[in-house]
């Protein structure tokens, strides 16, 4: 018997004495004793196990949930934001327009002044898009499509950019691949995205590496609420990684790791969202031999009714649609 | 010439006042700015525009509310009316033939240019 289980029955030395003292046969008893508790022990330590992992889903589950809701907020801050730069850009685009006409803008230098004026109006056009797409309600309208075709789409819309930064494509795209259940408008938004940030950390030529596969059953039982396998796209590149430090940023409204005019730290958070609406997961990490590895898990199919589904916050076009606007200004 | 009356509501004074501007630059527009809808109503009973500018995301009553009781007024129903918002998402109004409500719709921001050529046409 061990002394871990000695230890565990008090006074068992004390009673193993005393029963052999009267001849009784305590030695089969305790090792009967000894047995059952060797497995309780193993029990408890499995339960402690299962317990431990229901605890640390639960608290996955709580994040989540924080950053559901996080990320909502931050929707509706970034509809009403968007609302407000619009008027002000449009205020300063009529400006720039009217003082185009005068003849104070023959001169050279108030001419280059108007000039840049009116690019960074449409500087912060292409933020506010950028903050739409984050935050408007849309409809996603899920049909059956082949991934690989989403993908060599997105590719093909991407491309000036590979021809610009000398990046190189490698397929191994799966053949006999189950169609996927989504809106392909958005989702080529995703790889488009995706892409692009690849192409960026590689400015002095580089590869991207493009897999497609179904994730193996075991893997997928987990995250397939409407049944079906689980499909992923795996994007790979050769470029300069993320820091360490802020891969778990990347995915946060406004921030970027890109240089000033290069991005404007929105892309990957609407890429998650329209990711997660699909019921889908995105992870990146650093691939060890240099570069990010991008994966974005899809599920065959949606859960019913696989038609359509809205981010949550209104616009107020559609607010306006209601009862009491006899107009009926907006009907989407 | 007559100059064609444009009526301008927006809460927005930036707004109205570089579109008065731009508009009256031409020479060939007489234009009245409102900043709230309810005063945007009385002008248009009291200045009569042949074209409403209607803002639709607006404090007291919101574009769709001053459209419907524009058309109500046995003066002002046939007037025409256009949106220039800033609530439209990119898409949406090309995905309604650039129409809400049964009017035209400018998203915010508009060149002066584009302004201009929605007003003619809506004018003819």
């Amino acid at each position: 018997m061990s002394q871990q289980t000695a230890a565990l029955i008090p006074g068992r030395d004390e009673g193993l004495q005393t029963e052999t003292a009267c001849g009784t046969p305590i030695e089969d008893r305790l090792l009967t004793a000894e047995g059952r508790l060797f497995q309780s022990q193993k029990e408890l330590v499995a339960a402690m196990v299962v317990a431990e992992n229901s605890h640390e889903e639960l608290r996955q589950m709580q994040l989540q949930l924080i950053d559901a809701e996080r990320m909502e907020t931050a929707g509706c801050l970034g509809m009403g934001v968007a609302h407000e730069i619009k008027n002000l850009l449009a205020v300063l685009g009529f400006g720039i327009d009217y003082l185009s006409k005068s003849p104070a803008s023959a001169d050279p230098g108030i001419q280059s002044t108007l000039n840049i004026m009116r690019d960074s109006v449409k500087r912060g056009m292409v933020i506010v898009r950028g903050l739409v797409d984050f935050s408007a309600p849309r409809q996603l309208e899920f049909k059956a499509r082949d991934i690989n075709a989403v993908i060599e789409s997105s590719l093909l819309l991407s491309k000036h950019e590979f021809v610009a930064n000398h990046i190189v494509i490698h397929r191994e795209l799966g053949q006999g691949l189950p169609s996927v259940e989504l809106d392909d408008y958005k989702m080529s938004q995703v790889f488009v995205n995706v892409f692009i940030n690849a192409a960026h950390a590689m400015s002095h030529g580089g590869r991207i590496m493009l897999r497609t596969y179904v994730l193996p059953s075991e893997s997928a039982k987990n995250f397939s609420p409407a049944g079906g396998a689980r499909i992923v796209a795996q994007i790979d590149d050769t470029g300069h990684g993320i820091p360490p430090d802020k891969l778990e940023q990347v995915f946060e409204p406004f921030f970027t790791t890109k240089p000033p005019g290069k991005g404007n730290g929105l892309g990957l958070s609407v890429v998650r969202q329209v990711v997660t609406l699909h019921g889908g997961r995105i992870d990146i990490r650093n691939r060890e031999g240099g570069g990010v590895s991008v994966t974005v898990t899809l599920p065959e199919r949606q859960p019913e009714p696989a038609t359509a589904c809205e981010l949550p916050c209104g616009t107020g076009l559609h607010e306006l649609a209601g009862p009491r606007h006899s107009e009926g200004v907006y009907h989407p | 010439m007559n100059k064609k009356r444009i009526l301008i509501i927006d809460d927005e004074p930036g707004i109205t006042l570089m579109v008065k501007l731009m508009l009256e630059q031409t020479g060939e527009y007489e234009v009245r700015e409102e900043n709230r809808s309810t005063e945007g109503l009385n002008a248009a009973r009291e200045f009569k525009p042949d074209l409403v500018i209607l803002d639709v995301m607006m404090p007291d009553l919101d574009g769709g509310d001053v459209a419907a009781q524009l058309k109500e007024d046995r003066q002002l129903k046939g007037t025409p009316i256009v949106y220039l918002t800033a609530a439209l998402l990119p898409g949406e109004a090309e995905a309604n033939g650039g129409m809400i409500g049964g009017h035209p719709a400018i998203p915010k921001p508009v060149s002066e240019e584009v302004l201009i050529a929605v007003i003619q046409k809506n004018l003819e």
